[in-house]
């Protein structure tokens, strides 16, 4: 390697074809500065592993979207997306677990207390009754929430339910408006050393030097293993996928169900449903599906940034899309990316700081995905057996262990899954609290019964009020059509 | 390169790092890159700003001991006595 590190890190080349690398030259095309080129080179090939994103996000889209040069009425005009509520689990475990998983704000903090350990005080069992999001997509209902809170709809937050093709088309559109088109080549020879990667040579001979790679070629993260940086291998899993057509967007929300053999997702687009089932590989014989098969090595690379080579989505890590957690885990690698954009050619404070921080990230994200198979009983199968059979996680065992005991939420540092997240969670694998804030006590019974039987009452009366999520979305796209000067 | 390594949790806020770090001298040789999107006169502008605002309202408060005495809590003035009434 050439002794420069001091020289200026200016030319950043992205590898990639499908969401990872359109979502982060699309962020870095609008926040990168000016004097860093930006060179997007992708093989043109499809990115069937895409599937393993799960198609939902959390509501952090809104502002990564925007961040990114995306905003929502093109999301909802340029694309198949809808609006989700998050992800209702039916048919979970042999005890046949349904709940909602829904995105919820803050929750409310009366007289000092959180207001679920009201619930545990009033020996209410039920947590759904009480979030807005849930109910509503309960009943197939959507709308925005208003500005400034204090309403029963102000609380409930969306994230999206979308297809990768048309989702990650409008990030390679706006990438386009800020001059950064994908250039289509296959890579013919990776030029590298043990400091990092020292040229990548094109197809047709011509050679591309950086000052940073980055590699979003998914799960074969061409670039990072040139470095021969080893991947963590988890269990492996297969999945069939494909979009049916549909008249209108169905419910706001993602139905997952277990199986005998894995889970199956249902997801409503905007004019199609999504459906995917997911298996272990060695079950292909027990699914019959004439769809093809894509599989995938759950687990994450040792570092995800190593010399001048930094992987982003899958190529970094990759998780089962049971939750919104690779979407997350996607957003905040670009995010992390940004924040840690190299001044010059001597980058091992940013990369040793984004490693630090990835690591705990993919393990945080995990361990919410963990929590899915944390109860007594599951089907005998290869999947089953194999999203099971891990040594224990302190960190998990620790968190059920607090919540069971008396309601306590353990967080970790900057956690991508929230205490709301996890309630919620908690609450649908059948966990409740043995005791509760015991400080909820100085409210007296009879205010506090109030207070909860108004909370159900106005959610129930808000969604009642709620048009369909097919209503709402014609109305919306009628909406931004005019305001766009479109035909309607 | 002036990075504040941030702890969900951190009992001192990232201000108070920044202070501690300038005060002892400890300063960022470089910057975060995205920073240069900012053209230089808008942010000189917008510190000018900062700091115009900031001495105006500095001089604007009164002196320290002279807004304790208002209150009649300053050691050399006789005890407080609550009024009836």
């Amino acid at each position: 390697m050439q002794n420069t590190n001091n020289s200026k890190c200016q030319h950043i080349v992205i590898y990639g074809d499908g969401l990872a690398a359109q979502m982060t030259v699309a962020a870095l095309a609008t926040q990168a500065p000016p004097q860093i080129k930006i060179t997007w080179i992708g093989s043109g090939n499809a990115a069937p592993e895409d599937v393993f994103y799960g198609g939902v996000t959390t509501p952090s889209a809104y502002d990564f979207n925007l961040a990114a040069g995306v905003a929502e009425p093109e999301v909802v005009l340029e694309s198949d997306a809808a609006f989700s509520y998050g992800t209702r689990y039916t048919h979970w475990g042999l005890a046949k677990g349904n709940w909602i998983q829904s995105f919820h704000v803050p929750f409310p903090v009366i007289d000092g207390v959180l207001f679920n350990h009201y619930l545990s005080q009033q020996g209410i069992y039920e947590l759904e009754p009480f979030l807005t999001s849930a109910i509503a997509a309960k009943n197939g209902a959507f709308a925005h929430p208003p500005e400034g809170g204090g309403t029963a709809l102000s609380r409930a937050e969306y994230g999206y339910q979308f297809d990768s093709a048309t989702y990650g088309a409008l990030f390679e559109k706006s990438a386009g408006k800020n001059g950064v088109k994908k250039i289509v080549s296959e890579i013919s020879r990776i030029e590298s050393e043990s400091a990092g990667i020292r040229s990548i040579v094109l197809a047709d001979g011509q050679t591309l030097t950086a000052d940073l790679y980055i590699d979003c070629s998914g799960p074969q993260a061409l670039l990072l293993s040139s470095l021969k940086v080893s991947f963590q291998k988890g269990r492996r899993i297969a999945a069939v996928a494909e979009v049916k057509a549909a008249a209108g967007p169905g419910a706001p929300v993602r139905t997952i169900s277990g199986n005998e053999f894995g889970w199956t997702a249902e997801t409503p687009l905007q004019n199609g449903v999504a459906l995917m089932s997911v298996f272990d590989p060695e079950s292909q014989g027990d699914i019959q599906s004439d769809l093809s098969k894509v599989e995938v090595t759950l687990g994450c690379r040792e570092a995800a940034w190593s010399g001048n080579c930094v992987a982003i989505g899958q190529a970094a890590g990759v998780l089962e899309p049971l939750t919104p957690a690779p979407m997350v885990l996607l957003q905040r690698d670009i995010e992390r990316l940004l924040s840690l954009l190299p001044i010059t050619r001597e980058m091992s404070v940013e990369r040793r700081e984004f490693n630090r921080l990835y690591a705990d990230d993919f393990d945080h994200a995990d361990l919410f995905n963990r929590s899915l198979f944390e109860g007594p009983d599951f089907p005998d199968t290869p999947y089953w057996r194999a999203a099971r059979h891990l040594p224990a996680d302190e960190k998990l065992t620790n968190k059920i262990a607090q919540f069971e005991s008396r309601g306590l939420h353990v967080a970790y540092d900057l956690e991508p899954f929230n205490q709301e997240d996890w309630t919620i969670m908690h609450y649908g694998m059948g966990r409740r609290p043995a005791r509760y804030d015991r400080i909820a006590d100085q409210a007296s019974p009879a205010k506090v019964g109030a207070y909860l039987a108004n909370m159900r009452r106005e959610i129930d009366e808000t969604v009642k009020a709620m048009p369909s999520h097919r209503i709402y979305m014609e109305g919306l796209t009628r909406f931004l059509k005019q305001q766009n000067g479109l035909r309607p | 390169r002036g990075h504040l390594i941030r702890y969900e949790f951190g009992v001192f806020l990232p201000p108070s790092w920044v202070a501690v770090m300038m005060g002892q001298n400890l300063f960022p040789t470089g910057y975060d890159p995205r920073a240069d999107r900012m053209p230089t006169d808008d942010l000189k502008q917008k510190a000018e700003t900062m700091r115009r605002h900031i001495l105006q309202s500095v001089d604007a408060s009164p002196d320290h001991a002279a807004y304790i005495k208002q209150f009649g809590a300053a050691s050399d003035t006789g005890p407080i006595v609550a009024k009836a009434g």
